[in-house]
């Protein structure tokens, strides 16, 4: 599909998210999709904006170093999601750490920036980002896990590197700054990898209703084995 | 005459000011029995189509086109639905994308009783999402807020929208769109509390064939009893119920070998009837790098800790905070 009227085409493409548009524009759309990469990049842009989600980070990322922006909000990240963590192993109760706008801010980072965490599988932990502003710690971190290129962070810690307090589910005498320095936003490892893909397939085969959703998932899973 | 006219002929007798006011007081009364006849209505219609799409969703032929999205991914999947020689629907799916895998299945409907009273569909058919609605429309109404929302096109067939929204952190939204007809889910959204859209899918082509094929009755599963053989044993042994989210319970078990791999686990299905979260509990016979934290996989949660000698790993379609209350439900002996 010719891009290179952007208005037009964000016209078709909004009819395509709302599923509005005719067979022959659906095959076109389907194909662009598939085959152009700048064309597809637009969609999720406009997907994300259709869903009212992004907007606002999307306006002001045009005008934002990206990298610098990160960097100066993560700080304020893992403490947030840190004490989510230590509030549900203490009290069982935890806020939804995706709600944070300051999370919802960086994955609009990520997304529009294609700063990718990995190729095809949206992996993050959800508890820090220090890797944007800390590459020691996180070389060291993925220096520790066997296997995995220099170049390459951990996206799952080893038992060894974990906290003694959580490794024994307690959480007790667990402090923010322990599990700030433990969980990193990094890549996956890929023996981790492979036991995550592993489980999920597990539970889709397994769960309850074998039903089209899990069809999907599973599908989309096995691309990236 | 009614109580509506005996005001307005009162009205008449007003002073100028006065009459606006009561007037308006008196259109507002008159209008709150056709609100509630409403609300009762739209009550009924939700459940009805859910039900319809549990029961009919197996004997639908279609062929169609759609598009699944999470985070960044985007895929288009061909689904083709048609009869094979012994009358059994069998659904296709095709990829685009040539380096997937194409699937096909037969199409079977199925359930399994729980002794709380819930309906299991295993190995269900079709589209069966979502799949417990059938016998459990009033429970999950303690957790979801069930909404008619406004109707559209997809794909060039009018649909019938459906919101459930949770009202706890502990699980997901959604909101559905059948073609009322037919009872085919057309498009599908799965929100977090945000109504951040953080799966769907959605039909960009589609075209329906007559089936010959009656609905699928509903047939107990003889496997049932193999299904459940020691939930309720291993549920006392491994699960600290009371600090299961609310409304999640356990409704399966099974030991056995991890796909793709030699680690024995065993692992529970714990669901509030629409999400479901798998937990599997598996002993450490040996170092090696295990799950610790949280970890997102598209619409996936994932976490993980170790319990003593033991690998606890929870993972399903749920926002973190049900899946870490699961993971902390956990125990071992």
């Amino acid at each position: 599909m010719n891009i290179s009227d952007p208005e037009q085409h964000n016209e078709t493409l909004s009819a395509f998210i709302d599923a509005e548009q005719s067979e022959l524009e659906t095959a076109q759309m389907v194909s662009a999709l598939l085959n152009d990469k700048e064309f597809k990049a637009r969609y999720i842009r406009m997907q994300l904006m259709n869903d009212s989600l992004h907007n606002q980070v999307h306006s002001a990322l045009l005008k934002t170093d990206v990298l610098k922006s990160v960097a100066t909000q993560v700080n304020a990240l893992p403490a947030c999601h840190v004490n989510a963590l230590q509030g549900e192993l203490h009290t069982g109760v935890i806020e939804d750490v995706t709600k944070s706008s300051l999370f919802k801010t960086i994955m609009g980072h990520k997304l529009v920036s294609g700063l990718s965490v990995a190729a095809s599988v949206m992996f993050a932990t959800l508890f820090t980002l220090q890797q944007f502003n800390n590459e020691p710690q996180t070389a060291q971190l993925a220096g520790n896990n066997k296997g995995i290129a220099d170049d390459t962070p951990s996206l799952i810690q080893a038992p060894a590197q974990l906290p003694a307090a959580l490794v024994s589910g307690s959480g007790a005498n667990m402090s923010s700054s322990d599990i700030k320095q433990q969980y990193q936003w990094v890549e996956a490892d890929p023996e981790l990898a492979r036991q995550v893909r592993q489980y999920l397939s597990d539970h889709e085969i397994h769960r309850a209703a074998y039903t089209l959703q899990p069809q999907i998932r599973a599908a989309s899973y096995q691309v990236n084995e | 005459m009614s109580k509506s006219g005996t005001a307005l002929m009162t009205i008449k007798s007003m002073p100028g000011g006065s009459k606006l006011t009561a007037f308006a007081a008196v259109l507002l009364l008159s209008l709150l029995p056709f609100v509630q006849a409403y609300s009762v209505v739209t009550d009924e219609p939700i459940e009805d189509l859910l039900l319809s799409f549990v029961h009919n969703g197996s004997s639908q032929l279609f062929d169609g086109t759609f598009v699944y999205l999470y985070g960044d991914q985007i895929q288009t999947i061909k689904v083709h639905r048609m009869p094979n020689d012994k009358g059994q629907v069998v659904e296709s799916f095709s990829h685009s994308d040539h380096q997937q895998k194409n699937h096909s299945r037969v199409l079977v409907n199925q359930f399994c009783s729980l002794k709380n009273g819930w309906q299991f569909q295993f190995n269900a058919m079709s589209s069966s999402f979502p799949f417990r609605i059938n016998n459990r429309f009033k429970h999950l109404q303690k957790y979801y807020q069930f909404e008619s929302i406004a109707p559209k096109k997809v794909a060039d067939v009018e649909t019938q929208g459906i919101s459930i929204k949770a009202l706890d952190p502990y699980r997901y939204s959604y909101k559905l769109w059948f073609e009322p007809q037919t009872a085919t889910l057309m498009k599908y959204q799965l929100l977090d509390k945000n109504n951040k859209i953080i799966e769907q899918y959605l039909f960009t082509d589609i075209s329906f064939y007559p089936s010959t094929i009656p609905p699928v009755s509903q047939k107990r599963n003889p496997s049932c009893y193999k299904r459940f053989a020691g939930l309720q044993t291993a549920t006392l042994k491994y699960l600290n119920l009371s600090s299961l989210p609310s409304g999640y319970e356990p409704v399966s078990y099974r030991k056995g070998t991890i796909n793709g791999s030699e680690r024995m686990a065993e692992q529970f299905q714990i669901s509030d009837g629409l999400s479901d979260v798998s937990v599997f509990i598996e002993d450490i016979v040996k170092e090696g790098k295990r799950i610790s934290g949280v970890v997102k996989m598209g619409p996936m949660t994932v976490a993980g800790k170790t319990l003593g000698s033991h690998q606890v790993t929870v993972i399903g379609a749920v926002p973190v905070a049900g899946a870490l209350k699961i993971l902390n439900a956990v125990k071992v002996p």
